[in-house]
């Protein structure tokens, strides 16, 4: 038996590894599945009828399938980033996912203040993501679901879950294919986001500059008759409270100034929606406002096809 | 790629899975080839413009050695073209910002304004990966030639292959030709032993680097990121010593991967890492850390120089400037020259006084000197590590200042640190004392035993191994 102890080695390897596959919590390849969704989502060519563009509250909040349902089934995908910005290249790159031989195109702006920031408009995540070399690209992409059966562990946690002392996750996630971050938390604190987002707008407040150049793409899009819909995500008040405090956000002139380069604004009230942190939307929330927002689009543009 | 990626898992099962029917149709050149391919495969994955320099580089040594032994009465020339060469691409692709940058300070002290360092071309700035290490086996090629202890090859591809192979391509062992080419000239299959031998190797490798330096890199990684925030003594003592332990592991693993992986090509590479921190003298560590290397150094420079030929205190001058070269060969920094110095300051302590020879014959002076031997190392290990000198001397003053207690283990980097620092010593105590459990077993158990022993340090690998880290010696 032990002449071939090599395959004898690897079966054995195999015979631990894929029940511990199934018997770990989800959550422990969470940091792969997150890889792979990003990679996923820059390395996808194809375009659609409709494209989401923003930050986490967007992916996190709006769900394409649920707005799908509700828009007569034209295909949705949700391409916001963490921490983004309206910077040149990513509103390149929304316009770029855009299907313009389709008779529905519509681009639609998750705009938070912090989207309209200098430090937004640096694009980091978009640009690090876009930027991936080509192994990790392959290894997040096509690997990622073999490296899924070898998440390793780190020394505390696993003491932690030999002798039953440690918790489940708070935290639960769902990347989907579509751009959509599932998203929820066991136990919510809609506290937890205000806590260090008082410094976010700290040297960094809503800059004309990067508003000028998204109401320039704004009108060229509209010009190419794209329909451009703006939406405010909603949030926690404490969150809004704050924004308003201290980003130097004034909506009421933006959203004048959106509307004169032919943008189409929807406004949501925040008591409608419950966030999960104060800042994103719970799972249940982010469905409910993906089939509104798709509801209210085409109540405000009736002659969509 | 690097060997802990999934892309080099893939990589290596392509490529052993063809070497099975390549190996079989007895065309050396075909083998070769395939060698060469699969080599450059290899490293043009980092950037293919790394391909050019060391294709640059092996020319130079392959038409060099084949003018030394065609032309005789020229072959001084052709071997100063070769080391010129290597040395060459070595200065201009490792050390111009160095030296740029001193002579901007040499410059700038006899009052004159110079911005050199400035100007340096982004090209030579690139430092391909190996390229400290291929040049020397390049460089070993030819002048092993030059001394007429080895025929140059006429077949290019055959050359290639002895430079190129992947496994020792980018951080050694740095294996001679007069070991290597041989064996490449006939390829020969392997049997099961040899393979399940080359597996343990490649297994126990990765095991030292991605289970203990990785898991310790953390710990180290966090008091260098924060040198003056801390002057808390066992803090620098725990960081580096946790320093000595991941660059041993990290660089051991690394050779012990390459030696299992040419083991599987039926390919024989020499030990390059034998247990240093066990060395009783500085002497002996230099015996047993990166053998290939200092070996290299012995035989090309040291005893060239004259060695301990031409008296006692030309001996001590040609070590020390062995050591100091040694030293620069690691990096472009003033702190691996002082790092090279230190240990030439060492040995001529050791020699002249015979310190460890002295001690080890007083009751327990084994167990001192090792001790003293290795407190040594460690002083050194501080301007290996270190950015600048400053931060050195900084890191030396508060470990011997014995200030500071015990709170720094509260931090959960530091602790897991010290979880593997702990098992990093366990180990080595039990190869010191050559503690072989297996052995208690009747021999029938045995195989089993070994199965067992490897399927555990195979599932460490898998779910215990630290974040990710590029292996030290790449830098160099």
């Amino acid at each position: 038996m032990l002449k071939r102890r090599i395959p004898y080695l690897f079966l054995l390897t195999a015979l631990v590894a894929i029940p511990l596959y199934f018997l770990r919590d989800k959550m422990d390849s969470e940091e792969i599945r997150k890889k792979r969704y990003w990679i996923g989502k820059v390395t996808n060519k194809k375009q659609y009828p409709v494209v989401f563009g923003g930050d986490s509250r967007v992916f996190r909040g709006i769900s394409p399938d649920h707005f799908e349902a509700e828009f007569d089934g034209y295909e949705a995908y949700n391409y916001a980033f963490w921490s983004n910005g309206y910077c040149h290249a990513y509103l390149e790159g929304l316009e770029n996912k855009l299907d313009t031989a389709s008779d529905v195109k519509v681009i639609v702006l998750g705009i938070s203040p912090h989207s309209l920031t200098p430090n937004a408009a640096r694009c980091a995540h978009y640009l690090w993501e876009t930027g991936k070399k080509k192994e990790e690209v392959l290894q997040n992409l096509y690997f990622s679901r073999v490296e899924e059966f070898f998440v390793p562990y780190d020394l505390p946690e696993l003491a932690g879950k030999l002798s039953g002392k440690s918790k489940p996750d708070n935290y639960r996630i769902t990347y989907h294919t579509n751009g959509w971050v599932e998203s929820s938390w066991i136990v919510p604190d809609t506290g937890y986001s205000a806590r260090f987002y008082e410094d976010i707008f700290t040297e960094n407040k809503v800059s004309d500059e990067v508003i000028g150049e998204l109401l320039r793409f704004t009108a060229r899009w509209t010009g190419m008759g794209i329909h451009v819909v703006g939406f405010r995500p909603p949030t926690a008040w404490s969150i809004w409270k704050l924004e308003q405090e201290k980003s130097g956000f004034n909506e009421t002139a933006f959203v004048d100034r959106f509307k004169a380069a032919g943008g189409i604004w929807i406004p949501f009230s925040l008591r409608d929606y419950q966030t999960f942190d104060g800042n994103h939307l719970d799972r249940q929330s982010a469905m409910r406002l993906s089939a509104d927002l798709a509801i209210r689009i085409r109540q405000q543009i009736p002659d969509l096809p | 790629m690097l060997f802990n990626s999934f892309i080099f898992l893939v990589f290596g099962a392509i490529f052993f899975s063809l070497l099975y029917f390549i190996r079989r149709l007895q065309q050396p050149n075909l083998r070769w080839g395939y060698l060469v391919a699969a080599s450059f495969f290899f490293y043009g994955w980092w950037d293919w413009r790394f391909l050019f320099l060391i294709l640059a580089s092996g020319f130079i040594d392959y038409f060099g050695a084949r003018g030394i032994y065609r032309y005789p009465g020229r072959r001084k020339l052709f071997l100063v073209l070769s080391v010129l060469g290597n040395v060459g691409s070595l200065a201009v692709f490792k050390y111009s910002a160095f030296i740029a940058g001193n002579l901007d300070r040499l410059l700038a002290l006899a009052g004159m304004e110079s911005h050199l360092a400035e100007n340096v071309p982004g090209f030579m700035l690139l430092l391909p990966v190996g390229i400290s290490f291929y040049t020397f086996q390049s460089m070993s090629y030819t002048i092993d030639v030059y001394r007429g202890v080895l025929k140059p090859t006429r077949n290019v591809l055959h050359f290639f292959a002895y430079l190129s192979l992947f496994p020792q391509l980018v951080a050694g062992p740095i294996v001679r030709a007069r070991d290597l080419m041989p064996q490449l000239k006939h390829l020969r299959p392997t049997n099961e032993p040899e393979r399940w031998n080359g597996l343990k190797l490649i297994i126990i490798g990765y095991f030292k680097k991605v289970v203990l330096a990785d898991n310790i890199a953390p710990m180290v990684n966090s008091g260098f990121a924060n040198i003056h925030q801390t002057d808390n003594a066992p803090f620098w003592w725990m960081v580096m010593i946790g320093f000595a332990f991941q660059i041993y592991f990290d660089f051991s693993g690394y050779s012990d991967i390459a030696r299992g992986l040419a083991k599987w090509m039926g390919l024989h590479f020499r030990i390059n890492f034998n247990h240093p921190y066990h060395s009783r003298s500085l002497r002996e560590f230099w015996n047993r850390w990166h053998i290939s290397l200092s070996t290299w150094f012995r035989d090309y420079l040291y005893i060239p120089l004259g060695g301990s030929r031409k008296g006692r205190l030309n001996a001590h001058i040609f070590m020390w400037i062995t050591m100091v070269v040694s030293g620069l060969w690691h990096g472009a920094a003033w702190t691996f020259v002082i790092w090279g110095a230190l240990h030439a300051f060492y040995i001529s302590l050791e020699r002249l006084t015979r310190w460890p020879r002295k001690l080890s014959r007083l009751p327990g002076g084994v167990f001192l000197s090792i001790l003293i031997t290795n407190v040594l190392v460690l002083a050194g290990w501080v301007f290996f590590r270190a950015e600048s000198y400053g931060d050195a001397v900084k890191i030396l003053a508060d470990m011997f200042s014995w200030k500071g207690g015990g709170d720094f283990i509260l931090n959960p980097e530091i602790r897991n640190g010290m979880i593997w620092l702990g098992v990093s010593l366990a180990i080595e105590l039990v190869t010191y004392f050559r503690f072989k459990p297996h052995l208690l077993l009747p021999v029938r158990y045995r195989r089993a035993a070994d199965l067992l022993y490897l399927l555990i340090m195979l599932l460490a690998c898998i779910y215990l191994r630290g974040e990710g880290n590029v292996f030290i010696y790449f830098q160099f």
